[in-house]
């Protein structure tokens, strides 16, 4: 089942093209890993999914389950199950996670027709899904990221997708910056997820990650294009070869 | 028309001079007179005043406001204050009626001798000596034409003494309840609260009117905390619209003690809080909170002046401040340190949201430092509600209003989480809930 179809996406920001025509589609059940050198669009790509509106959509069709999802405000795309995994997360103080994800869980069940989660099974769920990326209860009565190290807030985006369980996840370089036990945690989290009925792109700058979380397909971004797309064992031939031997192979066949 | 009320309230002063002339002590009469006379000599302010530079006072002038005497006014107006209780029954309570302490309403449950707490005219005639040592004392009459005006006129208010060595585990509530059905009334509370050594006291102040007329109340409170004294003092101004506040508290504190407030400006037309405190010795702690959360055309100006007279002594201050539609607010914060005043540390802190383009914002820190050996810190921010956390939340699914709501939240929050009286603390995030029309939803921090 196709959950997202991106065509021919071409993207500017402040009149400058960074998106010139991506091309990529995501069935239900799919892991697929996008990588590419610093620059080439990857958040880029992540925020016009998550429905930031400061990018100029200047062609190209997206759809998600059907749906024109370029239409969608992004407070709607959340609600209908996509889900991004910040690059940098904001702090927010005075807003505790456990508050925050209530909130946000309330909405959805709203949106579904659901009555308001009960208390007793929300703090269930909650220490479910924090065991599972080992954040400390504490944590969730602090404020949303205030003060936490960059792979504690890391975490806390893979707990908040716990929560939600979105569709469609979108996890831009939830790795980098992460030792190697916290990089097991992080990819089991999404491993514990992964379902026939939802799929992933794990945007990531470095190989590591892929030892952990297999994906289907291995997608390379350059200068705001898909260079090369391939099986997992791509990932393998980048790490070897470097990003150098796919900007050669760009700029022979321009 | 600025003639007109200047001829009022000197007719008022005749008539009340010769009401009171001999009926209170001779000495405090003087004060009263020489009150008078600074008060025609400054006469009310205007923009051209430091003071009052961005506060549009001519809301004075535009109604017909007018001084009463005791037998003018209308107590059979409040038949009933259930209503305005914030702990039900269990309320050590004074209740001051256009300024005059009400015996019928007013109902205190603690052992009086661990606290007097009764209507200062009373104590006036009969802890004379008392008085004199204090009242009048620490709010200046010679330079504010508003403690002047309150000065000349003082009739009654509450009087609140606790003894030595004493906590006061119950806060007390002063509720001001005025009444505007017929004529709209310049109200002239004057409080005097005395907090014995090492003793603790926690009071909390609110405001309600009965009728629709315009009220313009000036009260003035003197407070005085002797050695290792610690006292909390909230007020909730929460009002009508057409309600008009000029308050003057002057705090004089002794060594080691501390002196908290938390001044919550909510809703009302003017709301003006000129808050000092002066440290008398060593080793006193100040600490000034307020929130001010309007809409409409409400305004608040919170002028605040800590006066490090002696040396180790610490200030805090934080104030906060939500502005919507054309609302206005001010926050002038002094800190003057003496040159004696050495290892001083003041710190002081103002933040505002600006809902609506229309809403103003004028922030002023002062700060006048002639000892060497200080440590102070001020800063203010003015803005909107930041972009990249209202961005997160939508990506969590969370609307739009429910998201500015949380952030708003979160913003009001550091601020209301400083009260530490349980039944307080409830009644102002219920007002600021009611505000964000999400019902309390957020404030659900403890689960
Ligand atoms: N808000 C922005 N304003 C201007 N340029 C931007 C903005 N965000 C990204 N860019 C530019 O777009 C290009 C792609 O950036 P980005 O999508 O962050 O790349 P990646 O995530 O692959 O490192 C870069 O050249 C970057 O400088
Ligand atoms: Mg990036």
């Amino acid at each position: 089942m196709e959950l997202l179809k991106i065509e021919n996406l071409k993207v500017n920001i402040n009149k400058k093209p960074i998106l010139n025509g991506i091309n990529l589609t995501i069935n239900a059940g799919e892991i697929h890993a996008m990588m590419g050198p610093n620059g080439s669009g990857k958040s880029t790509l992540a925020s016009v999914l998550s429905g930031r509106t400061e990018f100029e959509v200047t062609e190209g069709k997206v759809s998600y389950l059907g749906k024109n999802l370029l239409e969608m405000p992004a407070v709607d795309r959340a609600k209908e199950g996509i889900f991004l995994a910040f690059q940098y997360p904001v702090e927010i103080s005075g807003v505790t996670t456990a508050n925050f994800m209530k909130t946000a869980l309330n909405e959805k069940r709203k949106h579904l027709g659901l009555e308001p989660i009960d208390a007793m099974d929300f703090l269930q769920m909650m220490k479910e899904k924090a065991a599972l990326v080992e954040i400390k209860n504490d944590f969730l009565h602090r404020s949303v990221n205030e003060g936490f190290s960059g792979g504690e807030k890391k975490r806390n985006e893979v707990f908040q997708m716990a929560m939600l369980e979105p569709r469609l996840a979108v996890l831009d370089e939830t790795d980098s910056g992460l030792d190697i036990d916290a990089l097991k945690i992080v990819a089991n989290g999404v491993n514990r997820l992964q379902s026939k009925d939802n799929g992933f792109l794990v945007i990531t700058h470095y190989q590591r990650l892929l030892d952990y979380i297999v994906p289907d397909f291995v997608h390379v971004l350059y200068q705001g294009r898909i260079a090369k797309s391939g099986p997992k064992e791509l990932a393998l031939e980048l790490e070897e070869k470097g990003y150098d031997w796919i900007k050669k192979e760009v700029a022979s066949q321009m | 028309m600025k003639k007109d009320l200047m001829n009022k309230i000197n007719s008022s002063f005749l008539d009340f001079s010769k009401k009171v002339n001999g009926k209170y002590p001779k000495k405090f009469n003087e004060i009263r007179k020489n009150a008078f006379k600074n008060f025609n000599s400054l006469g009310f302010p205007t923009r051209a005043d430091e003071e009052w530079k961005y506060a549009d006072t001519s809301f004075i002038h535009k109604n017909d406001f007018a001084i009463f005497l005791d037998e003018e006014i209308d107590y059979q107006a409040v038949s009933d204050i259930s209503d305005f209780l914030i702990n039900g029954n269990n309320t050590n309570i004074v209740v001051l009626i256009n300024g005059r302490f009400s015996e019928k309403f007013s109902k205190i449950n603690i052992e009086a001798e661990k606290i007097k707490i009764g209507s200062l005219t009373e104590a006036l005639n009969y802890k004379a000596a008392t008085i004199d040592k204090h009242l009048a004392r620490y709010a200046s009459f010679e330079k504010d034409p508003f403690v002047a005006l309150n000065t000349a006129f003082v009739t009654d208010g509450c009087y609140i003494r606790a003894a030595e060595g004493v906590i006061i585990e119950n806060p007390i509530h002063i509720l001001y309840i005025n009444t505007a059905i017929e004529n709209a009334p310049i109200v002239q509370p004057r409080n005097l609260i005395i907090v014995g050594e090492c003793s603790q006291l926690k009071i909390y102040e609110t405001y309600h009117t009965v009728g629709t007329k315009p009220v313009f109340q000036n009260a003035v409170t003197e407070i005085f905390l002797k050695r290792f004294a610690n006292f909390e003092h909230y007020k909730v101004q929460h009002n009508n619209s057409n309600t008009y506040y000029i308050d003057t508290t002057q705090v004089r504190q002794k060594r080691a003690s501390i002196y908290t407030s938390n001044t919550f400006s909510l809703k009302g037309s003017f709301q003006r809080n000129t808050h000092n405190a002066y440290h008398d010795d060593e080793l006193c702690q100040s600490n000034f909170y307020g929130m001010y959360y309007l809409e409409g055309t409400d305004f608040a100006d919170n002028h605040t002046l800590i006066e490090h007279a002696k040396a180790n002594c610490t200030s805090n201050e934080l104030y906060k401040g939500i502005i919507d539609d054309k609302a206005n607010a001010v926050f002038n914060g002094k800190i003057y340190v003496y040159k004696d005043a050495q290892q001083t540390s003041a710190y002081q802190s103002n933040k505002n949201i600006l809902l609506s383009n229309d809403a103003v914002i004028n922030t002023k820190p002062q700060l006048e430092i002639f000892a060497d050996d200080v440590k102070c810190s001020h800063g203010a921010t003015c803005g909107n509600l930041d972009k990249e956390q209202l961005f997160y939340l939508l990506s969590r699914g969370i609307s739009e209003e429910k998201a500015k709501s949380l952030l708003l939240n979160a913003f009001a929050s550091e601020i209301v989480e400083k009260v530490s009286i349980a039944e307080l603390r409830d009644y102002v995030k219920k007002l600021v809930c009611k505000r964000f029309e999400t019902e309390g939803i957020y404030f659900c921090e403890g689960m």
